[in-house]
């Protein structure tokens, strides 16, 4: 599935490499849903989301014909989008308030018995989000691309340019820094299993 | 195997990256180790909490499509009208200035500005043709487009 979904990527990016501007809109057709909804889950913000994918594709429009034999465009388009979400945080304040401003724009069904469960689910809600807010942005970056994004390792790798084994160590690093915030979050410092 | 060692394995384990051999020896201390079968279990919580929280899928604005390639034209023509002033202002003059002024410069002035200008000439090349394709390609897509929508 993910070899075929390449070799379409690959048949477009030549196609629009020989000036097909139909081919570049076929990749953004198939793209845009992607990218934005990564980039929103970046930022939080759905109009700088919908302004960073524009930038995006202008950056695809750009750069893609620059590049020399077969690219993984799935993964490139990736590491772009991050790319730029990062520069645009290296000049401005990042919010610390994405996640919960995610989980005000859906509210979270839960199909919880009582009402106490309800309310100590809701919480624990919170209380992940704000240590989700706190990780630096390449342990949320790569989280998301994990558990939001739902990549394996190599793809992850092929993103962020690194190693599995990098990706590997990256990851755990994150989940401990999650763990741990997350149980500061926690009354007593504990973390709960269950939501 | 130790539960340190388990304990570096355990992300990729509940992340289904490891091989047969690796994923049966965790599976085996799981079993036995209840500190490490907790720690298994809120790695699940912590997935499905960030899934929960951030996994939504939302529908991107229909305005972006039409939004971009407006700003994509915007851009190609752009760097097009700076490539025309480029050449207009500096590689023309530069070219045929050792024609118009063949009196007032002296031979070597008039060689080194031919060459200059021919120089630019080529190491611009690729760039002008460029913007000249991209144009073409953002105008010719634009009437399309337009065409089949009517």
């Amino acid at each position: 599935m993910e070899g075929s979904t390449q070799a379409d990527d690959a048949t477009l990016v030549a196609r629009f490499k020989r000036g097909e501007l139909r081919a570049y809109e076929h990749l953004f057709d198939r793209y845009q849903a992607r990218i934005y909804n990564y980039l929103f889950r970046l930022t939080g913000d759905a109009e700088l989301a919908e302004d960073l994918t524009q930038e995006v594709f202008l950056r695809v429009f750009t750069e893609v014909r620059k590049l020399k034999g077969a690219i993984n465009f799935s993964a490139w388009i990736y590491r772009v989008a991050t790319n730029l979400c990062y520069d645009h945080f290296r000049h401005r304040a990042r919010n610390q308030r994405v996640t919960a401003k995610i989980m005000a724009q859906h509210a979270i069904s839960d199909t919880s018995n009582t009402p106490e469960q309800r309310l100590l689910r809701r919480e624990r809600a919170i209380h992940m989000a704000e240590a989700l807010d706190r990780l630096p942005m390449h342990y949320r970056t790569i989280l998301l691309l994990k558990y939001a994004e739902g990549m394996s390792y190599r793809q992850i790798g092929a993103v962020l340019s690194l190693s599995e084994a990098a990706v590997t160590s990256l990851l755990h690093r994150a989940r401990m820094e999650l763990r741990r915030l997350y149980s500061l979050k926690e009354e007593g410092g504990e973390s709960h299993a269950v939501l | 195997m130790p539960c340190s060692e388990v304990e570096k394995l355990l992300g990729a384990y509940h992340d289904g990256e490891l091989d047969a051999e690796q994923r049966a020896h965790i599976e085996e201390h799981v079993r036995h180790c209840p500190r490490c079968a907790a720690r298994l279990e809120e790695m699940d919580s912590y997935a499905a909490m960030i899934l929960r929280l951030c996994g939504h899928h939302i529908p991107p604005p229909p305005e972006m499509k039409p939004s971009l390639f407006r700003r994509l034209r915007r851009q190609v023509l752009r760097t097009l009208a700076w490539s025309l002033i480029l050449m207009l202002a500096v590689i023309i003059p530069l070219s045929f200035a050792p024609i118009f002024f063949r009196e007032d410069i002296p031979r070597l002035g008039r060689v080194l500005l031919g060459l200059s200008g021919l120089t630019l000439t080529i190491a611009l090349a690729p760039f002008f043709y460029q913007a000249l394709r991209d144009a073409g390609n953002v105008i010719w897509y634009h009437f399309t487009a337009d065409r089949e929508e009517e």
